[in-house]
């Protein structure tokens, strides 16, 4: 039975349930969405003994509180966003046991933008094909009252590395070619890899672009519409890097010029306007 | 027995792999595609998403390693092309403050509105994929003379419904969208449909016929 265990006070920039995302409607057109940052995801539900897809809220930025309606417990992961329960500091990745009218605040982020909130049995929203992930622009909002399954979990000891997740906001993602690499002439795929890029301020869960490069500007023009997927990275003729994210398009037009490693999805996840990134193949 | 189109196999990631026909688009291809995307069935393949030209798979690293899939796909040989679809008959109101870029089309044709009205509602259009938007259907067929480039600035808000025109394609936004096809009508026709069951109700293969109304659908 789903019970009353979370209302939201502030859900800040981007608040929304995720899961392990939507499978089998792609065909469609209906993104995958699911969590942005996979392995703190999996790290939640790990550490709270929840299975592993447990349905847990994403939180962008640092302006989040909330109020537990019920005694629970609670574990935070992903980007350490400075949080407290009632005015003590909660660690990053360890369990806690909240009480029923604790607050729960965040203060100011320490790299990366994305946390996960996950409480035990984790939290429940309707199913929508096959998913409890909220999508196109779904969010949490202002005072909405958060249901979870009413289930006790046995906390697990679980290994862990954040390292990923930069204080300075300077990164390196690994990449692959990508099905359209061959129309990109030479010029173009060295400066991809040899130069640097910031990210722009136009980055949510559908993608996240980079500042236009001349040095990679002028690329291939009429690719067929194929499908797309999270981490391939499309290059507009004007040199805009786009990396496609979870709730992103399923088919696109611009060549895909490159596409990101699985292992480092973590890392496009975490990424905000500023920060500084490298692409090195593989 | 017809002959089976060449490909190329691509791995764009550890768990996707890419099934290339090459970049056209081509009535017979298309067929074939989705008469293949029908057997792609494998326990490792999580989803299939057919393109004009292309076949996108996601498979489960822990069932079967790319090789397995590989040589699966291989040996799938002889496909049946897909039996062609439903015929769905769409509504449109033309022109007006539903479709602001009608006057624009048909002065771009040298026509008048009536005559891009009849041009548009006299195709049979064949839907070769979905995707962008959810139910959003890349339908081919648009007669050449109706062809006109995309808006130099995009649109902000493009409603629901909106029928448009983009190069040499046609379609209808089935959710508010920016975008910068010419709008030419709007329907009230579902192509996304989160409330029933029914949720998308035009798929692969099947054909769109668009009707003029007057008002109301």
């Amino acid at each position: 039975m789903d019970v009353e265990t979370f209302r939201i006070i502030e859900p800040g920039i981007y608040s929304s349930i995720q899961d392990g995302g939507r499978r089998g409607f792609r065909k469609y057109g209906m993104p995958v969405s699911g969590a942005m940052d996979p392995y703190a995801f999996n790290i939640l539900n790990n550490l709270l003994g929840n299975r592993p897809v447990a349905p847990a809220i994403e939180i962008t930025g640092s302006w989040f509180s909330g109020e537990f309606l019920r005694d629970c417990s609670f574990a935070l992961s992903g980007a350490n966003p400075g949080a407290d329960l009632d005015g003590l500091p909660i660690v990053m990745n360890r369990v806690f046991e909240a009480q029923k009218g604790n607050v729960i605040n965040f203060s100011r982020m320490h790299g990366g933008i994305r946390t996960y909130l996950g409480v035990s049995g984790g939290f429940v929203k309707q199913v929508f094909l096959g998913s409890m992930s909220m999508c196109r622009g779904e969010r949490i909002k202002r005072g909405e009252i958060l249901f979870s399954e009413n289930l006790k979990t046995e906390p697990n000891e679980t290994d862990f590395d954040f390292s990923y997740i930069r204080a300075d906001g300077n990164y390196t993602i690994r990449v692959r070619k990508g099905p359209d690499s061959d129309f990109f002439d030479e010029r173009i795929l060295r400066n991809f890899l040899n130069d640097g890029f910031f990210v722009s301020r136009y980055l949510d869960r559908m993608g996240v672009r980079l500042d236009a490069s001349e040095n990679i500007s002028g690329g291939p023009d009429g690719i067929v519409t194929k499908p797309v997927f999270p981490g391939c990275i499309q290059l507009t003729g004007a040199g805009m890097p786009i990396i496609i994210m979870n709730d992103g398009q399923t088919t696109g037009g611009y060549p895909v010029i490159a596409v990101v490693e699985r292992e480092d999805l973590r890392i496009a996840g975490q990424l905000k306007a500023g920060d500084t990134l490298a692409f090195k193949s593989v | 027995m017809r002959e089976d189109f060449d490909y190329r196999l691509h791995f764009p990631a550890d768990n996707y792999i890419l099934i290339d026909f090459g970049n056209r688009i081509d009535e017979e291809l298309n067929k074939y595609i989705l008469g293949m995307a029908d057997v792609l069935d494998h326990e490792a393949i999580i989803e299939v998403i057919p393109a004009y030209s292309s076949i996108l798979i996601e498979f489960d690293t822990g069932i079967a390693q790319k090789t397995e899939l590989c040589s699966f796909i291989k040996n799938i040989k002889h496909v049946k092309t897909r039996a062609e679809g439903k015929i769905h008959d769409i509504p449109v109101i033309y022109g007006g403050e539903q479709g602001p870029d009608l006057s624009f089309v048909a002065l771009n044709a040298g026509l008048t509105e009536e005559d891009v009205i009849q041009i548009h509602t006299s195709v049979l259009y064949r839907v070769f994929m979905i995707g962008f938007l959810p139910g959003f259907c890349y339908l081919g067929g648009l007669d050449k003379r109706l062809e006109t480039k995309r808006l130099d600035v995009p649109r902000m808000v493009i409603p629901a419904g909106s029928v448009g025109i983009a190069g040499m394609q046609t379609g209808v936004y089935p959710e508010k969208s920016p975008g910068g096809w010419r709008i030419i009508g709007k329907t009230d026709f579902k192509f996304f449909n989160p409330e029933t069951g029914t949720i998308f109700p035009v798929r692969h293969g099947d054909r769109v016929r668009f009707k003029a109304v007057q008002n109301g659908c």
